[in-house]
């Protein structure tokens, strides 16, 4: 939103230099790599649903 | 940190340098009856953990029907499906007589074996030769004639002039072949061009001047020059070597085996000892040689040659094999992103083996159960696909089942709370 409200213009935007941040899937930072936009990358998944008893072991032993 | 965390990290350090200074020398390549204890005309022995065989995949099937007609205790494929049903055989893994076996992992008794001997321990491991580029083997769980007849020079030509040429070398040290074709962009697993080109470069001198027919020395030669992932073979036998000193070490929760028999998926722990645990065989993601085949004609993932894996090689360290990465339709850093994934659930790193690609870093080296599951990354098993019928159809990749080290976590938990010093 700029200062009246209103949303930027998209040509504004595109021409911007921009930084972006990728969060998991690493399709995105790659492509995005190969048009030269720079990149932080955030390695992230989405928790794998383990059983409690494996849970409450792995608190005790790691 | 508490005391059973300490203790449970101080042993799984232990672990990783017994691994990291086995010294596994190569040394010959004799019949199976002949060196594996235990060993009898009456076994067959296959790959993974222990199967019924009437749970068995069908490649596994018919490559021990064919091994039981090969070894004359059949008469043909038919007589040999009741033989192997009737209990009159021993059906076995190959893990459970120290031996490792390709795919399906049929090895029978005048089947010629792979002789590794670790000389930090001097623990013997054996493992048949790679069949080649042949489509045709009892490993690939085909039976027709021609497997007949490879399987028959194997026995009768490869294997003497391969235990031949070993004795004349003094043996190989595997170690350093594979510590130099990592180098050389080896994973050591589904890519072992670099490890087969130096045993070659190791024994050729060997071959030639063997006193034995001109022609049985070029049809060798030739076997080995055409067969690039030859290598494979021995290299499973000597991860089998380095891997059994590690087991029965009290509170570690290092994986010291990981096979598969096309139904399941096995590991075996190191406090644990050689108890099995269990998940289903995964599918593989695979590349097939013909787009005659998909998904649907592949046999779930099978072969013991996971062992590698385990000693840290094929699927954890593909930053080492990015062309291996790329033929599978991955990036460089999709490479570097999988060896980063394995470091995180390794205990340690090589002392020897090291990734040039990732600054000379030591390979990941100990896979902790606990950590496997605590970041929720399985290893990744590089391997080849065989067909529900039999035969090689394809190059790919699977991940371990989480199943298998739930159930490992759990029974290492129980041992934690009551007898933590067996071995």
């Amino acid at each position: 939103m700029n200062d009246n409200g209103a949303a930027p213009a998209a040509s504004s935007l595109l021409g911007e230099e921009k930084v972006v941040v990728n969060i998991g899937a690493a399709v995105f930072e790659e492509s995005l790599r190969r048009q030269g936009v720079e990149v932080v990358v955030v390695r992230w998944q989405p928790p794998r649903d383990v059983p409690g008893d494996v849970a409450a072991l792995l608190k005790e032993l790691l | 940190m508490s005391d059973v965390k300490s203790k449970i990290d101080q042993a799984n350090r232990r672990v990783v340098e017994i691994l990291a200074k086995s010294q596994p020398v190569w040394i010959g390549c004799r019949p199976a009856l002949e060196v594996i204890p235990g060993m009898t005309r009456e076994t067959v022995l296959h790959a993974g953990p222990p199967i019924a065989w009437d749970r068995m995949c069908n490649p596994m099937r018919k490559g021990i029907q064919g091994a039981l007609v090969y070894e004359g205790l059949a008469g043909d494929l038919e007589e040999a499906e009741r033989l192997a049903g009737s209990g009159r055989i021993t059906l076995a893994p190959c893990h459970h007589y120290g031996a490792v076996g390709g795919m399906t992992g049929v090895t029978s008794a005048s089947m010629p074996v792979n002789v590794v001997r670790d000389e930090t321990s001097g623990t013997l491991a054996y493992c048949a030769p790679h069949e080649g580029a042949s489509p045709h083997g009892f490993g690939w769980g085909t039976c027709d004639e021609a497997t007949v007849r490879h399987a028959r020079w194997i026995q009768e030509e490869l294997g003497p002039v391969l235990d031949a040429s070993l004795r004349s070398a003094g043996g190989v040290n595997m170690k350093q072949v594979v510590g130099r074709a990592i180098q050389m962009g080896d994973e050591d697993h589904g890519r072992c061009g670099a490890a087969t080109l130096l045993l070659t470069r190791e024994l050729a001198p060997h071959i030639v001047r063997l006193d034995m027919p001109k022609e049985v020395l070029g049809r060798v030669m030739d076997f080995l020059l055409s067969a690039d992932i030859f290598a494979l073979h021995v290299i499973m036998a000597a991860a089998r070597a380095t891997v059994e000193p590690a087991k029965n070490v009290p509170y570690s929760s290092i994986v010291t085996t990981m096979a598969r028999n096309g139904v399941e998926f096995g590991i075996k722990v190191s406090a644990l000892g050689d108890r099995w645990f269990t998940g289903p065989a995964q599918k593989i993601q695979t590349v097939f040689f013909s787009p005659e085949w998909t998904d649907a004609d592949a046999t779930p993932d099978i072969g013991d040659s996971s062992i590698v894996e385990t000693v840290g090689l094929g699927g954890l360290i593909h930053a080492a094999a990015p062309v291996a990465e790329f033929g599978f339709g991955g990036s460089y850093a999709d490479a570097v992103r999988k060896t980063e994934q394995a470091y995180a659930f390794c205990a340690g790193e090589h002392e020897a083996w090291t990734i040039p690609t990732l600054d000379f870093r030591g390979v990941p080296l100990g896979i902790d159960i606990r950590k496997v599951l605590q970041t929720g990354v399985a290893p990744i098993l590089d391997t080849a696909t065989a067909h529900k019928d039999g035969g090689k159809i394809g190059v790919g990749e699977a991940r371990a089942p989480m199943e298998a080290f739930e159930s490992a976590l759990r029974a290492f938990g129980r041992q934690m709370e009551s007898e933590p010093v067996k071995g």
